[in-house]
């Protein structure tokens, strides 16, 4: 008899936890929890396939709002879980999500070999240019002279890290940006992120109420980019370096290596104490 | 009876302590292992790259530490046995990521091969002063597992059980083994097929959560603290494991009858297990007692032997189980014996320390602890034991 398994089609809102969100009221974050739960449901994946995976930050608390197997690690160490996971168990769809302060700053090393050693996995990182949990101070993608943080009065006076670029100079597959005022081409992104077979980069520019009000321009600000995305990584440079930061959409998509492992059962570890012997 | 009609001997074993170490992972079931290259325990990880392949399991060369801990986190929430290798400064590093493996129950080893500290410290040679980070180094309050093998031999036999341990228990194994121990090679007979041989110890494995139970909660308290773990890909079983303290479904939670109850859930389960009769070996019967950990078993049980052959009848204890202590067997252990030293290479007698800490120590016992590099030597263990207690007769 056909056992055929019948997969119920699951709605957006299916892929919402019954846990209450922490966030501000008005956070750009909610949007992007939406996003999640529509490219899920959009991809038909079955809940328990899906693992969300974070670190520390007010965007770092998505995966617990999310009706999937969670991990809501420790500060940085949101791609390490993430890695090792897919590693262990590649058949799973691993999301990693967190903010710009946890990935970009404590987390920035892992950022850089996430990107080099490709896996398949799709990064979503909340930029809001701030550190929010602490109460607002500067974080990697600050600004030079925003001196609004009593920890650094003077503003940083350093150049804001470039996460599209540091991304595409460390290796990375799949380069995009996304805005949690485009719901609709979030969600496009990030569906495309999920599919892709490699390290999946989205940055979404996420505005802080609280401790960044002006960024409710930031609707204003953004523009679709006006490049097709390329698989040329020469003229994604070129792109990125000329960009204003507030480009939406896919920039850069290429086929490269993606590490697996490279196991082939053929031996018990009774097999392996043979050599051992005299 | 001529040699030929002897039954035909086992063949015996050439190996490295790091080697026995990685013999012992897969013999556990370590099926992933995440790597940052240090000395002296690269060997350990470099003779588990290929062989995890051939048993279907994968190694993967972390960035850094704190990645190699985070990602045998993420691999064990996965399902799969983890487990990685390092020494001093990499330990430090990765203590935090010990921190969460206990806080989310999530079962890890690390063997810690000791060098020389601290800091950068003496890579190359031996010391046993770890001690203190491996029992203290978390913050919170965090129990795990602290083991430490007694010889090359017994790296199988220890990390075997270790991983056992950490994957019943669902909680952090660290593994003390050191240069000496990783890095000489030695003629041993085999291990038993099991650690401590067959039958002496219960089978142990991960409870895992195996069908939908819609009132699943991760967390939830247990008779014996452990509570089933759902692993990705059961269907009804979603949870978001976490470093936050938590209730029993696993949402964060910063009430006061939370974290006691989950404080006291991840304490009681180490504390209140049965580890038999492996938390030492015990040889020997005496007034005099040398008490040691670690790879200063060789040593002492050295020393214990001459100091019996030559007429002065001494007991040897080396401990293998450190953390949760087996404070009762170990009173029980040392009995009434007059003369105790406490034997140990590291400067500031980190184990005699401990043991007065957890007052399981008579007040008569002596400590002889001095750093590395040079390896303890029997002589001067029996110097130290029976010099001073000459002149405590005189």
């Amino acid at each position: 008899m056909d056992t055929a398994i019948v997969t119920p089609t699951l709605r957006a809102k299916d892929y919402k936890s019954e846990v209450a969100p922490v966030w501000c009221p008005g956070c750009g974050d909610f949007a992007v929890l939406s996003a999640v739960t529509k490219a899920l449901a959009h991809l038909k994946l079955p809940k328990e396939r899906v693992a969300m995976i974070s670190g520390i930050g007010c965007s770092s608390r998505l995966p617990a709002y999310v009706d999937a197997y969670g991990f809501h690690g420790i500060h940085g160490r949101a791609l390490p879980i993430a890695s090792g996971l897919k590693a262990a168990r590649p058949d799973l769809t691993v999301i990693v999500a967190g903010g710009d302060g946890d990935g970009f700053s404590i987390g920035g090393n892992h950022f850089l070999h996430a990107c080099r050693r490709n896996m398949d996995l799709t990064y979503i990182v909340m930029d809001n240019e701030v550190y929010g949990m602490t109460k607002g101070q500067a974080s990697p993608t600050t600004q030079p002279d925003w001196a609004k943080s009593k920890l650094t009065p003077h503003g940083t006076g350093m150049r804001p890290f470039l996460p599209t670029a540091i991304a595409l100079a460390a290796g990375a597959s799949f380069i995009a940006r996304g805005f949690a005022g485009d719901p609709n081409g979030l969600t496009k992104l990030l569906v495309e992120a999920i599919e892709h077979p490699g390290f999946a980069f989205l940055q979404v520019l996420s505005p802080c109420q609280t401790f960044r009000p002006e960024q409710k321009e930031w609707k204003h600000l953004v523009h679709p980019s006006d490049m097709a995305p390329t698989d040329d990584p020469v003229e994604a440079a070129r792109f990125i370096q000329a960009d204003d930061g507030m480009a939406l959409g896919l920039f850069y998509v290429r086929r490269l290596p993606v590490w697996q492992p490279h196991n082939q059962p053929t031996a018990t570890p009774a097999d392996l104490e043979r050599e051992f012997a005299l | 009876m001529p040699p030929s009609a002897l039954a035909p001997p086992v063949a015996r074993w050439n190996i490295s302590g790091n080697e026995a170490a990685g013999q012992g992972a897969v013999r556990g079931g370590v099926r992933f292992v995440a790597a940052y290259p240090i000395t002296p325990a690269s060997e350990v990880l470099e003779w588990l790259a290929p062989r995890l392949e051939l048993l279907g399991g994968s190694l993967l060369q972390a960035e850094d530490e704190l990645a190699s801990i985070n990602m045998i986190i993420g691999s064990s929430f996965g399902g799969v046995p983890s487990l990685t290798a390092t020494s001093g400064p990499g330990l430090s590093l990765m203590v935090e990521g010990l921190g969460l493996a206990v806080a989310s129950e999530t079962p890890v080893v690390v063997v810690n091969v000791q060098r020389g500290g601290p800091s950068t410290g003496i890579p190359t040679k031996s010391e046993q002063s770890d001690l203190n980070i491996a029992l203290y180094g978390l913050h919170g309050d965090a129990p795990h597992l602290v083991l430490a093998a007694l010889g090359i031999r017994d790296c199988v036999d220890t990390v075997e059980w270790a991983v056992g341990l950490a994957e019943h228990l669902q909680t952090v194994a660290i593994v003390l083994s050191d240069q000496m121990l990783g890095q000489s090679r030695a003629i041993i007979d085999p291990p038993g097929t099991r650690a401590f041989g067959a039958g002496e110890k219960p089978h142990l494995q991960r409870l895992i959560a195996q069908d939908a139970d819609p009132d699943h909660r991760r967390y939830r308290p247990a008779p014996d603290g452990v509570s089933p773990m759902a692993l990705p890909g059961l269907p009804g079983g979603m949870y978001t494991a976490e470093g936050l303290e938590h209730g029993a479904g696993g949402t964060p939670s910063s009430r006061a009858i939370d974290h006691a109850e989950q404080l006291g859930k991840r304490l009681h389960k180490l504390t209140g297990f049965d580890y038999g009769p492996s938390w030492a070996e015990i040889r020997g019967e005496g007034d005099h007692l040398l008490l040691t950990w670690g790879s200063s078993a060789g040593p002492v049980f050295e020393a214990a032997e001459r100091l019996r052959d030559s007429g002065t009848p001494t007991r040897a204890i080396a401990l293998r189980l450190l953390a949760p202590l087996q404070r009762d067997a170990l009173l029980k252990a040392i009995g009434s014996a007059g003369s105790i030293l406490v034997v140990e290479q590291n400067q500031t007698a980190q184990c005699f320390a401990y043991l007065h800490s957890q007052r399981a120590l008579p007040a008569h016992a002596r400590s002889y602890a001095r750093p590395g590099p040079l390896p303890l030597r029997p002589a001067e263990i029996m110097r130290a034991l029976i010099g001073s207690h000459t002149r405590e007769e005189t």
